[in-house]
């Protein structure tokens, strides 16, 4: 049956999901296999937390299911990635940092992963690009991650974040000029 | 156009030709700008990698499914099991198509193949004889011509010629395989006979040379019986028949009546999820045909090799390959020959296992049923089989069980029945 689905568009699954056929449950499942690994990217990309994002990704799920029960959704996709980015929002909000930014406690850690680096070292600078992305703001690391995470195109994220174009573009070359400022700044050596 | 903007573009491969040659122009001669397009593509660069390293934790997606009350989703792959099913099964059906063919032909229509002397006098005669693998007893001329003495001994002796040859041939069928280890077994056969016939002609005193026993059908025969029996007659004891002690102890061994053998067959379903399984079994060797001729007791005699697919955890299908002792009995000539023989046999065929998942017994004793239809040179060849698999390690089970095999074959528009019953043990490997 599951493979049957698979020529379905998302907003037919939601269809059936919403008219609770008898393949509602596979459509649904249809649905989470589609989309489950691009959300679970974003989530984490934005909370930078496996345990967090996590919940919010169940909670977008959930809330997505009992949204289709009542509810017509136009845009599958756009519409998840909207619940999810809004539940982080709420959960930003709710857990603003109030830890302040150690500017010393920064520099040493840099510091200490420049001496480790080798040229082939990937996984350390992976920690370097999320570490930079962290100190996005949420504006600048949502277009980031969906244009070089979740390899979308312009057209995509404008429509997924209600943006047009060229806003989109500007804040992506925004946003990469951020990471490189942070990264030169505290890995220059790597960089030269 | 900015060069930021250029080299945004550019990354984003939406730069036209035009531009793209100024970009590079300005690359050429501005050092930042080049280093900044470095730094650029290491991000994106490492943007990429840095994706592979997010996988959704399996525990999550359950939990998703739990919550909302839906069935974990498990990998559907369910149509392309049904097509591997059923190039399986065409594949099985071509194979038992083309060998069951192969089969018929070779011992249906093509020329037989005498396979010692007496039996290619016999071919004059033209008869259809399903194996021919030791000397034809006539026994009815016997009890006309010869005391019961007599004819007594003639069946002793040639019974332990027909020992000689079963233990010389590994499989003497003339009909059918001719594979250069047959071709040997049956020069083995030929020598031994002429030796024999040799031996009692000399004994006898009688002119017969081996030329001279190719050329005579059953007057010849039972000439040769006549000096056999004048050789039983001289000689008492049948060490003096030039048999060596080796053969005359092995004769003197009794088979070993359907005991549970070294090795095993099993080709039931995995409890595992494994989806092919390929199994090594000792066959039973107690026939109840009443043979009086000693089965080959070669290693690779009653023994049999299969592969099969699980269709499910209960079911699955294969097939096996096999080498074993069917004894026969029938007549030809309307009945005024009797023929005994107990050939090693090739056969080959399909089965189906069955293992009921509800009789497991402490979680590595798996209760099994298997039937299996396939063919010989001669016929075709039944077996039921019920046993137990034990799981010994990981992917390695050891089956036990006891089988019935029925062998049917046709000689002369009668149809006759080799039955082979007894306990069957081997090892099957899932994977």
């Amino acid at each position: 049956m599951k493979d049957k689905l698979s020529k379905y568009s998302l907003e037919k699954l939601a269809e059936m999901i919403r008219n609770e056929s008898k393949n509602s449950n596979f459509a649904f499942a249809e649905i989470y296999s589609r989309l489950s690994e691009n959300l679970y990217l974003f989530i984490c990309k934005l909370t930078g937390d496996s345990e967090e994002a996590s919940d919010i990704f169940q909670e977008t799920f959930i809330s997505f299911h009992k949204y289709l029960s009542k509810n017509s959704v136009n845009n599958v996709s756009s519409f998840i990635f909207k619940i999810a980015r809004n539940l982080f929002l709420n959960t930003k909000r709710i857990n603003e940092k109030t830890v302040p930014y150690n500017e010393e406690m920064k520099q040493d850690e840099a510091d200490e992963i420049v001496e480790q680096i080798s040229e082939y070292d990937t996984e350390l600078y992976k920690k370097i690009l999320n570490e930079a992305l962290d100190t996005l703001d949420f504006k600048y690391k949502e277009v980031f991650v969906m244009r070089y995470y979740l390899d979308l195109d312009y057209e995509k994220i404008a429509m997924l974040t209600d943006m047009d174009v060229n806003t989109l573009k500007t804040r992506v070359y925004r946003a990469k000029n951020l990471i490189r400022e942070h990264i030169e700044k505290y890995y220059k050596e790597i960089i030269d | 156009m900015k060069d930021n903007n250029l080299l945004q573009d550019f990354l984003d491969a939406a730069l036209p030709d035009n531009l793209q040659k100024e970009l590079f122009d300005k690359l050429a001669q501005d050092k930042e700008l080049r280093r900044e397009l470095k730094i650029n593509m290491g991000i994106e660069k490492i943007a990429r990698l840095d994706r592979a390293s997010y996988k959704i934790p399996a525990e999550l997606t359950q939990s998703v499914f739990s919550d909302l009350g839906i069935a974990f989703p498990v990998p559907n792959k369910s149509g392309n099991r049904k097509g591997l099913v059923l190039v399986m099964a065409l594949l099985l059906l071509g194979f038992l198509v083309a060998g069951g063919s192969y089969l018929v032909y070779t011992n249906y229509f093509s020329k037989p193949v005498p396979v010692n002397e007496m039996a290619k006098a016999k071919t004059s005669i033209e008869r259809k004889i399903p194996i021919v693998n030791s000397i034809a007893i006539n026994s009815e001329s016997y009890e006309k011509g010869y005391s019961a003495g007599k004819n007594d001994a003639i069946k002793s002796i040639t019974a332990r010629i027909n020992r000689l040859n079963s233990n010389n041939l590994s499989n003497s069928n003339g009909n059918s395989h001719k594979s250069k280890f047959n071709e040997q077994s049956q020069s083995n056969a030929n020598n031994g006979l002429l030796a024999y016939a040799e031996d009692a002609n000399s004994v006898s005193g009688s002119p017969n040379s081996p030329e001279t026993v190719k050329s005579n059908s059953f007057e010849r025969i039972e000439r040769v019986s006549d000096n056999i029996s004048s050789m039983r007659t001289n000689y008492s004891n049948s060490d003096d028949l030039g048999l060596s002690q080796e053969y005359n102890s092995s004769y003197n061994q009794p088979q070993l009546n359907g005991a549970l053998s070294l090795y095993p067959i099993n080709l039931m379903n995995s409890y595992r999820e494994t989806k092919w399984n390929i199994s090594l079994r000792k066959l039973p060797t107690k026939s109840l045909n009443q043979s009086s001729l000693q089965a080959n007791n070669a290693i690779y005699a009653n023994t049999a090799f299969g592969a099969s697919y699980n269709l499910s955890r209960s079911n699955s299908f294969g097939v096996e390959f096999g080498y074993e002792n069917f004894s026969q009995q029938f007549t030809l000539e309307g009945g005024t020959l009797n023929y005994d023989q107990n050939p090693l046999m090739l056969w080959y065929g399909g089965f189906w296992n069955y293992t009921p998942q509800a009789l497991n017994i402490a979680g590595f004793i798996q209760p099994y049923t298997q039937v299996f239809v396939g063919g010989t040179s001669v016929g075709p060849l039944l077996k039921a089989q019920a046993g137990i698999s034990v799981n010994l390690i990981r992917n390695v089970y050891l089956n036990i069980g006891a089988e019935y095999g029925m062998l049917i074959y046709k000689v002369e528009s009668n149809y006759y029945n080799s039955r082979n019953v007894g306990g069957t043990m081997g090892l099957k490997f899932s994977f």
